[in-house]
């Protein structure tokens, strides 16, 4: 038999008799479906989640001190420290902060609250947002403006939750204008802080040196490396015992766990989606073999060899998977895209291409394991017998 | 093996079977269903093989039509010993040599005359480009062109059986094997069918064998066997 003869007659088979085979192929549909989506959108979504991670303990987030007592020459980190920790394979972003109390001015009282001056990238590390205005950025450091943000326990302590925004207040008796309010973070120590740049506290507060720094991972799973190569780094810089990590152990931990079952789940979903898929082949070929059994007589008397039956019923399990793999593909595509346009990421193109082809082999797979057995029963039957079936 | 390049002219003998004997164990003893069968077919011969039910006559046929081995015996299609042949080249003669209307005319479902008469091609490795051309001939001997797109399962019973012969007809076999051809047929129809198969063989490059109870139908052939608990009385 032609090649292409034997392509035709099993679609034809299939298609004049889609009301058998629709439920296995949209099993097998669904699963390479979830499967693509699952592998190609599952890092951008850890990264998606990992930008919310303070709801869940910012467990991402790795805090790096340098130790500073009185009397002892004060450390801090410098740009070329901070260049050498970006460097690291696995760490996202990083942002430095340094911390004193302040003084602030309200109805002719002052305040002693906790200051930090951080810079531009250290809202985007912690993944806080503004509550109300907005958040200073790079070009409020460059210009060194006297700008601040508020968090929001503080603004209902000192100014009674009245909108600051816009407004000035002062601090150490100078004033600053209310940038926003702080949002984005539910510990009650950081809603309590006032926010200032980094570069224009460190102009205006003496003593104030940034000895803090936030490295924000790209993912949970690179925590503990980065964690165990910060000191290393930073270390050729300061004595490492003057270096203190930090980072959510427990919580990260946890995480880890929740995650690790989740994925099995998952992965455990398609593959027995895809189980069952093939299970459907093995089901709906045996009994095709069964309820055909007088057309394979009536094939075998006109000359076809038992290859040929066996290549045909083999063809007809695979167009079966592989048709339905295609589907699937195309969906698993369509629901990448929109996980992508939900996440805000662009599609890993690289990693789509790989979940096709291994969705494309796995359909194989599904079809010559599960119509392998039933086409070597159709091939091996007795002519006489099937030509006489009832 | 294979018989091109030999010649088919009326009466050359084209199936000579000899001392064909089929056996089937019955729990501790064996039952010979045939018992010693030796038959010769023509070219352009058509023969009858009658009996009652059990007498043998299908499993007769169904070693002529190399479904079944027999116990003993040796059968020559236009001289080749195709008794001696492995299971796929006794496929290969079924397809190229051997044309089969079989009880009940089974045309597959769900596909049209064309694709019905597509198979016995499509199993020969028929070029696919001649092909319509053949299939045209051989439904135009049958009267059947008209419905070559037609769904199979739409015919009339009639109609079935044209497209059942015209199939069996399509590789140009040398002999066909037709098991109660006329069987699900009223009496007019039966006489046309049996009318299409005389002048199909009277062109003299083939022969038929056909199995059949009705004695009527088995008066268009030249030859009628008649076949009892397993002995052929010609």
């Amino acid at each position: 038999m032609w090649f292409r003869d034997l392509i035709k007659i099993s679609l034809r088979q299939l298609l004049r008799h889609w009301r058998r085979y629709w439920g296995v192929a949209l099993t097998i549909s669904l699963g390479v479906a979830g499967f693509i989506t699952v592998v190609t959108m599952g890092e951008d979504f850890k990264n998606n989640l990992n930008d919310n991670l303070e709801l869940i303990g910012g467990v991402t987030v790795i805090r790096v001190t340098l130790l500073n007592e009185p009397g002892w020459r004060p450390l801090w980190f410098q740009p070329d420290i901070i260049d050498s920790v970006r460097e690291i394979k696995g760490v996202r972003a990083s942002s430095r902060l340094a911390h004193k109390m302040v003084k602030i001015e309200v109805a002719t009282r002052n305040w002693t609250i906790p200051m930090a001056a951080v810079d531009a990238g250290f809202w985007k590390v912690r993944g806080f947002n503004a509550f109300k205005g907005e958040l200073f950025g790079q070009e409020d450091l460059q210009e060194r403006r006297r700008v601040c943000v508020i968090g929001k326990i503080l603004l209902r302590k000192l100014f009674k939750s009245r909108d600051m925004v816009g407004r000035y207040i002062k601090i150490n008796g100078e004033l600053y204008l209310v940038s926003g309010v702080l949002g984005g973070t539910h510990a009650s120590d950081l809603a309590e802080r006032v926010y200032l740049p980094l570069s224009t506290a460190s102009d205006r507060i003496p003593y104030l040196f940034p000895d803090r720094l936030y490295v924000r991972c790209n993912t949970w799973d690179d925590v503990e490396r980065v964690s165990e190569e910060l000191p290393v780094v930073i270390g050729k810089f300061y004595d490492p015992k003057r270096i203190d990590v930090q980072y959510s152990y427990d919580a990260l931990q946890h995480v880890l766990r929740v995650v690790t079952w989740s994925e099995f789940f998952v992965y455990l979903t398609i593959l027995a989606t895809l189980l069952l898929g093939g299970l459907g082949i093995w089901t709906i070929m045996m009994s095709a073999v069964r309820t055909r059994t007088r057309e394979i007589g009536l094939k075998k008397a006109m000359g076809a060899l038992d290859r040929d039956i066996l290549s045909q019923f083999l063809t007809e399990a695979l167009c079966l998977s592989v048709g339905s793999a295609l589907v699937g593909i195309i969906a698993g595509r369509i629901a990448v895209q929109l996980a992508s346009h939900m996440l805000k990421s662009p599609v890993p193109e690289d990693i789509f291409l790989s979940c096709v082809s291994m969705g494309f082999l796995m359909a194989l797979g599904l079809g010559i394991g599960a119509g392998i057995y039933p086409s070597i029963r159709a091939s091996r039957m007795q002519v006489a017998e099937a030509t006489r079936y009832e | 093996m294979s018989s091109a390049g030999k010649s088919r002219s009326t009466g050359d003998p084209i199936l000579v079977v000899r001392d064909i004997v089929k056996r089937y164990p019955n729990g501790n003893q064996f039952i010979d269903v045939l018992k010693g069968i030796s038959m010769t077919v023509r070219y352009g011969e058509m023969a009858a093989i009658m009996g009652p039910s059990g007498s043998g006559k299908t499993t007769l046929l169904q070693i002529l039509g190399l479904f079944l081995r027999p116990t003993r015996g040796t059968y020559l299609l236009a001289g080749d010993d195709v008794l001696k042949l492995d299971r796929n080249a006794q496929a290969s003669v079924r397809g190229q040599r051997l044309g089969f209307v079989l009880q009940g005319c089974d045309l597959l479902e769900k596909t049209s005359v064309y694709e019905n008469l597509e198979y016995p091609l499509i199993y020969t490795r028929f070029s696919p480009n001649k092909r319509r051309e053949r299939i045209h001939l051989a439904l135009e001997r049958v009267g059947m062109t008209h419905r070559i797109n037609h769904d199979a399962n739409k015919l009339s019973g009639g109609e079935r059986q044209r497209v059942a012969i015209a199939r069996a007809l399509v590789n140009l076999p040398e002999v066909i094997l037709a098991d109660e051809p006329t069987g699900q047929l009223d009496h007019k129809n039966s006489h046309i069918i049996m009318e299409y198969f005389a002048e199909v063989v009277g062109k003299g490059d083939t022969a038929m064998i056909m199995v059949t109870h009705d004695a009527e139908i088995a008066r268009h052939c030249q030859t009628i066997y008649h076949i009892e608990d397993g002995v052929l009385k010609g």
